[in-house]
């Protein structure tokens, strides 16, 4: 019981940092109808800066690290990685915005392998640590069942609180200002909105902000958790990422993060108990190796189920 | 209001669980942390240093350590040293003498011929005809297999160092390297040998040191008047442990007509994927890192200079149930060629020995961005052994999670 526990919080603890890039990918979408492919390499864009901020502030082989020097070198990361995704907009997807939405597609996609050897380029292919400060990951705050049970550290407990207020915050942008109103209407049709008087490309600068701090934040995070990172962690993250905002459905903020929760938690229970399930050919059980298609598996069927995804909107694509 | 009221209650049933909850099922005592014991794709100083204390005390099953007390190491490695600034690891002294045997054998050949460096490769068939250099002698058997001895190394105060626990009593022989002086430079057409490794990627630390030890054994025998009197030139192969890379450096080389032997590839995946290329292509390769059985089975044309996943696997389940005498365990492997035939044999010795091994848990390189849960899946066992059949990048993450949740001091 303890151990089933265990696994749905570390399911849990991964998903809402893919939840959290996953709405990068569902706000662009929603307003101008494009999955942003680079998204992933955004994400990786922010750990790689936080590795390289802290790096210089406290030195390469620093051990003890302040906490709050920690956090504000990681903010002012996230926040350049967000000028990096209003300048990804601006150089590969604006003058293409009259243009058909594969080019855009494929522009995506160019930029995303851009960014990877542009990553190679600064940072080489090594891999790379974020240094932390002492304790936060391994210092149990709450401990459950002994040494070998559940640990909440401090690392898990802010991840949570910065989700909690992300989605608290978005939601306060997005339902109760009048620039979340602009924004809810450029999704709805951006000619009209635009015949209101909305400035469309201050619009939608905005949305792949807040995209990207949200990615780059969820990047450290997910950089942190696995301990160490190279230039091609965008890569996994992303097609998780995007995977959980179509499963939520896609433009749906709500939706990508309940995606992203999902995907975590059947990728730990997969984890966890694929060994249990009877291999079709050989002895044993299937290999833990699976996890990672596990997570997609769900996608395909509940897709299949309801294409829309499960918070997504019916209604025909609007060209 | 309602929501208020679930997360009261959710709190108060985690405060509950957390009183009330029986300590997890531990195999043994409860301050018993585990061992991590790693195979030799673990053997790296990177993985010291991506681990960050965790791999304190960490065994690693490797060919050769740097123990400056033998007479014929210290000079090599202080040769190293003066040109790197960095100590060798078993991966540049075993590319070292991969190189070196390559020389004997061209010099054998008398012209640098593919096939009859390949039939002077396979003459070398005993400890009198073997190359003798850094890790011992190297000879080859009718498959193009070494016997080489497994040491065992331990992450003693965030170094490598030879553990004083070893199990493999066989030796290769002293470490021996050449003294020859030049008594005239080595002149004329350059004979072109190819390096193939992952010179960058995940792996690139093995590929820096692989490149090291080559350049330094070239270096040293232009030095000496080169081979045959000419000098040798590499021809590097960029394979970065990928093994369709490796299919296209593969084809590289073989297409190269001035190119007569290969040391290479490092990672077994990427032997393999080269294995049928240079058969066809006829020209010989050896290998200083693929451990897996496959690579010189079935081929005249492929060779290596230190053991095999079989003997591996075998020592390593051996260093656990003899040396550390301990009952359970736990594998990680990797899914690749190496990782998966290492995993299997050091099960089937396990099996053997009385060793429980309680779980197999599968990772993969590319892919897997959160050891947490396989983590979480181990600690559940308490196993007293953590084997990783891997390479030093995931060992280390998964070392430090192992810290991170308490397995490991």
């Amino acid at each position: 019981m303890l151990q089933f526990l265990d696994y749905t919080l570390n399911g849990l603890n991964t998903g809402i940092l893919y939840g959290l890039i996953a709405i990068g990918y569902t706000m662009v979408y929603g307003i101008i109808q494009l999955i942003n492919f680079a998204h992933g390499e955004i994400c990786m864009l922010g750990a790689m800066v936080t590795a390289t901020f802290v790096g210089w502030a406290f030195g390469v082989d620093a051990v003890a690290i302040p906490a709050a020097g920690f956090v504000v070198f990681m903010t002012a990361a996230a926040l350049m990685d967000g000028g990096f995704g209003i300048l990804l907009d601006t150089v590969a997807y604006k003058p293409l915005r009259g243009s058909s939405r594969l080019s855009a597609l494929i522009t995506a996609i160019g930029m995303s392998l851009l960014l990877q050897n542009l990553a190679v380029m600064v940072w080489g292919a090594g891999a790379q640590t974020i240094k932390v400060p002492e304790g936060y990951t391994s210092t149990a705050i709450f401990q459950i069942g002994g040494r070998l049970g559940i640990r909440i550290t401090f690392f898990h407990i802010s991840i949570w609180l910065f989700t909690v207020l992300s989605m608290f915050g978005l939601y306060f942008l997005v339902k109760k200002t009048r620039f979340g109103m602009a924004m809810r209407a450029t999704a709805q049709n951006p000619t009209a909105a635009s015949l209101m008087g909305i400035r469309l490309n201050k619009v939608v600068a905005t949305t792949f902000f807040v995209g990207s701090f949200l990615g780059a934040i969820g990047g450290v995070a997910v950089a942190i958790n696995k301990g160490s990172f190279d230039y091609q962690i965008g890569l996994y993250i992303g097609l998780v990422a995007f995977a959980a905002a179509v499963l939520g459905g896609i433009g749906s903020i709500p939706g990508a993060m309940l995606g992203g929760i999902i995907i975590g938690v059947v990728e730990a229970w997969a984890a966890g108990y694929l060994s249990k399930v009877p291999h079709p050919f050989t002895e044993g059980g299937l290999s833990t190796g699976y996890k990672e298609a596990v997570g997609f598996t769900v996608l395909i069927l509940i897709i299949l189920l309801r294409p829309q995804g499960l918070l997504g909107s019916k209604g025909g694509d609007r060209a | 209001m309602a929501r208020t009221t679930f997360a009261t209650l959710a709190l108060c049933a985690l405060t509950l669980l957390s009183t009330g909850c029986p300590p997890a099922k531990q195999g043994g005592a409860s301050d018993d942390y585990s061992v991590i014991v790693g195979g030799d794709g673990v053997f790296s100083p990177d993985y010291v240093k991506l681990a960050e204390g965790a791999a304190e005390g960490t065994y690693i099953i490797t060919p050769y350590i740097n123990d400056t007390s033998s007479p014929g190491i210290k000079a090599f490695s202080d040769s190293f040293q003066a040109k790197f600034k960095q100590d060798p690891d078993a991966w540049a002294a075993l590319t070292y003498d991969a190189v070196g045997t390559v020389a004997v054998a061209i010099e054998k050949a008398g012209k640098p011929d593919r096939k009859a460096i390949r039939d002077a490769l396979a003459a070398m068939n005993s400890k009198e005809t073997g190359y003798s250099g850094v890790t011992g002698v190297t000879f080859f058997d009718a498959n193009g297999d070494c016997a080489k001895p497994a040491l065992i190394a331990e992450v003693k105060g965030g170094a490598l160092a030879k553990s004083d626990l070893q199990i493999d009593t066989s030796s290769a022989g002293d470490a021996k390297v050449d003294g020859k002086k030049a008594d005239k430079a080595a002149a004329g057409e350059p004979i072109v040998i190819g390096v193939a490794g992952p010179f960058t990627g995940q792996l690139q630390k093995f590929g820096e040191m692989i490149k090291a030890g080559a350049e330094l054994k070239v270096e040293e025998l232009n030095a000496a008047g080169g081979v045959l009197g000419r000098p040798l030139k590499i021809e590097w192969g960029d394979d970065e442990g990928n093994n369709s890379k490796a299919a296209n450096v593969a084809n590289t080389f073989a297409a190269n007509p001035a190119l007569c032997v290969v040391v290479g590839h490092f990672n077994s995946t990427c032997s393999l994927a080269g294995k049928a290329i240079y058969k066809n292509a006829e020209i010989p390769a050896i290998t200083p890192g693929s451990t897996n059985v496959q690579v010189c089975e079935g081929s005249d044309w492929y060779f290596r200079n230190l053991y095999r996943d079989d003997f591996q696997g075998f020592i390593c389940a051996d260093f656990v149930s003899k040396s550390l005498k301990k009952k359970t365990c736990v594998v990680f492997y990797d899914n690749d060629d190496y990782g998966t035939g290492l995993k299997d044999f050091f099960v089937k010795r396990a099996k053997e020995n009385g060793l429980e091994v309680l779980e197999t848990i599968e990772y993969n390189r590319e892919s897997t961005t959160d050891f947490t849960p396989l983590i979480t899946k181990a600690k559940y066992k308490a196993p007293e052994v953590i084997f990783i059949a891997g390479v030093y990048n995931e060992a280390a993450l998964i070392a430090k999670a192992c810290k991170k949740a308490g397995l490991t001091k």
